[in-house]
């Protein structure tokens, strides 16, 4: 197995600009003497492989929810290896399809990672790229797998019918890996379908609709007939029970799904909700950031800057550039997308995340997404950022503006959960609670169909593959959070530098107030509460727990009804200014600013309702 | 013509036609195509159907999978 270096490098199509998209500029990667595609369906094992050749394992497999980033490794004999989202085939159906195909098409060779458990299906992609001629190695695996389900494969047979070497492996166990770099050099065009048109024709053929769905089902017919060929299925060494099945199948039933659903909320509540955003960040933010790390900042700069300086507030003040982000990035950030991104990474590891995906997709459908949404809506109660981002897995353009909406006014992040617990229990506990809770599904459901009915066009609607269902691979997990994190905070990082800067600016020459004042008469008279608390909005645009811990110091003069009603505005109220610039980048300025003047009037008006409500009913 | 929504668990069909170009492509890249037989694996009330052919589980939304047209066996 070689080691070598790895890069993450967002592809060009994908990302729409800032330092980290720029392309790979590494030495080593600028000598390569090849470059080498590895392509495959989703859940082939293609991380797996991609890890073992590179040494470092680089995350862009196809439903985990990050970016759409084309991780590329250098391995053995100088390759550049990319890897390229995991996709059904290489049709242009979304994003994710049209990257690796350009990927495919880009590289020297492809080395093509297939499940032997999924033959059928995987080999159509095979032979889309045989078909364009690339010069590719393929590797079959999850061997173990197929052996247990009683299925054989005819390997000399497979590699004559496709004429291109093929290796067999169990990429988890290492088994037959280090066959992939010596059979490199072997790496062919092999047999293109009957009657296939030169590469530069097919293409254009393809690009047709019509003439596309006539050529694929001409390939699907001739794969059908080698596959036919080479694979038989031994009913005796079938394994007769499977547990991973009986679960697979448990976990679709609308009632178990439901009750293990919950569980699954439960648990991510807990554990990230509380133990991570509350007891941890605690100790990060409190002890350890405020402890020591940002004195040591402070008493740094004001060693030549004086304190009353206008420069010294923008790098070191209270919502310093040096200051704040160091703090919010580290010592809140940090832990909170970890525990995210681990706690997701099992789910879908273990092939549970796709299975809930089908469950929520009756829902989703009628607020114009489908079950792949579930991803950016858990990731969304994390962090709006991070789930803003990861919106790039939807497939369409229609989909991620309802995504991205629904996510900047409704989704409550977890780095306000410490202080919206803290309040609830002040407010009345469950009652608050429901209220709460109440008030944004509410909102959450109108907004989402009164969009689906509103933008122009039609979602897509789900084919997803179902993995059968695995232990999680502790190290596959690891790895995966690691390098998600890692992409994450590389991308985010300087958007939170920016809002602080922006903040301290504000700051400095007397915005922040004025601002103050020109919200107060709205949240007399509209929310009916005290003056102080247009301060608690401002601050929540800067960090969405600034709001509500602003809030916590001035609960003790307001009544429940108050707390509520402020908690209530500032949930849906504009989100955080790091969130608002992925937005703005993700989603161009019109959709952003429509969205920040949506985010204003739903927040306040949902806001002057509810409080009227719990006055009328009095049911606090 | 039933379609693959009216499956119900356990019931085999066979696949006679897909009405969207788009989603027959897209089923013809995972193995659904006309002719071919499934097996109805799972169902969410209205919602996607799981089918099975092979040892390929797929979901397919209610929106697509109204779409396809099936005999049953
Ligand atoms: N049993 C078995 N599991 C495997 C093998 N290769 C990968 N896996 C598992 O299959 C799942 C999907 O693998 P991953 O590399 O994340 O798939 P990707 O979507 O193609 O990148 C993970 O749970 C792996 O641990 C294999 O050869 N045998």
């Amino acid at each position: 197995m070689s080691s070598g270096r790895a890069t993450v490098a967002s592809d060009p199509h994908v990302c729409s600009g800032g330092p980290h998209c720029s392309t790979v500029s590494d030495i080593a990667i600028d000598n390569a003497t090849e470059t080498i595609a590895l392509a495959g369906n989703p859940n082939v094992g293609k991380s797996v492989v991609f890890n073992a050749l590179t040494g470092l394992y680089t995350n862009v497999s196809n439903f985990p929810g990050t970016t759409v980033g084309i991780p590329s490794g250098m391995m053995e004999g100088n390759r550049l290896l990319k890897d390229t989202p995991g996709v059904y085939g290489i049709s242009k159906f979304s994003e994710e399809e049209m990257v690796a195909e350009k990927a495919i098409l880009a590289a020297d060779k492809v080395i093509n990672v297939m499940s032997a458990l999924s033959l059928e299906r995987d080999i159509f992609l095979t032979q889309h790229v045989i078909d364009y001629q690339k010069p590719m190695v393929v590797v079959l695996n999850q061997m173990d797998e197929a052996e247990k389900n009683g299925v054989i494969i005819d390997i000399p047979k497979l590699e004559a019918l496709l004429g291109v070497p093929v290796i067999p492996t169990v990429a988890v166990t290492g088994e037959g890996l280090n066959q992939i770099i010596p059979t490199l050099s072997q790496a062919r065009v092999g047999n293109p379908m009957p009657d296939c048109p030169d590469p530069e024709q097919l293409k254009a053929l393809e690009d047709n609709p019509v003439q596309r769905l006539h050529i694929y089902g001409l390939r699907r017919q001739y794969i059908n007939a080698l596959v036919h060929q080479v694979l038989s299925n031994n009913e005796a060494k079938k394994q007769t029970f499977s547990f991973s099945r009986l679960l697979g199948k448990l976990l679709l039933n609308p009632v178990v799904g439901a009750i293990s659903g919950l569980m699954a909320m439960v648990a991510l509540y807990q554990i990230v909700g509380i133990w991570i955003s509350v007891n941890l960040v605690d100790i990060t933010e409190k002890k350890l950031m405020l402890g020591y790390i940002v004195p040591g900042i402070q008493a740094l700069f004001s060693s030549f800057l004086p304190k009353t300086s206008a420069l010294y507030t923008i790098l070191a003040g209270e919502f310093g550039v040096f200051t704040m982000s160091i703090q919010y990035i580290f010592g809140v950030l940090f832990p909170l997308i970890l525990g995210f991104y681990i706690y997701i990474s099992i789910l879908e590891d273990c092939g549970y995340l796709p299975r809930i995906a089908v469950l929520c997709d009756g829902l989703l459908t009628k607020i114009g997404l489908n079950g792949r949404a579930v991803i950016p809506i858990i990731l969304g109660f994390g962090c709006v950022t991070m789930a803003t981002v990861s919106t790039r897995v939807l497939t369409s353009e229609r989909e991620r503006t309802i995504a991205s909406t629904i996510l900047a006014i409704t989704i409550p992040c977890s780095a306000q959960i410490a202080v919206i617990v803290a309040l609830m229990a002040m407010a009345g506990g469950l009652k608050a609670w429901a209220v709460f809770i109440g008030v944004l599904s509410l909102v959450l459901i109108v907004m989402g169909t009164a969009l689906n009915k509103l933008l122009p066009g039609k979602s897509t609607s789900l084919i997803l593959d179902l993995p059968p269902m695995r232990v999680p691979s502790l190290k596959n997990i690891a790895r995966k959070t690691w390098v998600r994190t890692m992409v994450f905070l590389k991308e985010a990082s300087p958007l939170f530098i920016l809002g602080s800067l922006l903040v301290s600016v504000m700051q400095v020459t007397g915005l922040l107030g004025l601002s103050e004042r020109l919200l107060a008469p709205l949240t007399v008279d509209l929310l009916h509460l005290p003056t102080q608390t247009a301060q608690i909005f401002i601050m929540g645009m800067v960090r969405r727990d600034f709001g509500g811990a602003g809030l916590y110091f001035l609960a003790h003069q307001l009544s429940a009804t108050q707390i509520l009603t402020a908690l209530i505005t500032i949930a849906l109220f504009v989100p955080c200014i790091a969130s608002f610039t992925v937005i703005a980048k993700e989603r161009g300025t019109r959709e952003s600013v429509m969205l920040l003047a949506g985010s204003w009037l739903i927040a306040f008006a949902v806001g002057a309702l509810t409080v009227r409500a719990i006055e009328l009913s009095g049911i606090l | 013509m039933p379609t693959l929504d009216d499956l119900k668990v356990g019931h085999c069909a066979l696949i006679k036609h897909i009405q969207d170009p788009d989603v027959a492509t897209q089923a013809l890249r995972m193995g659904i195509s006309v002719g071919e037989t499934i097996t109805c694996l799972a169902r969410v009330p209205s919602g996607p159907t799981v089918i099975q052919r092979g040892g390929m589980e797929l979901a397919i939304g209610q929106a697509l999978s109204q779409q396809i047209e099936v005999e049953l066996q």
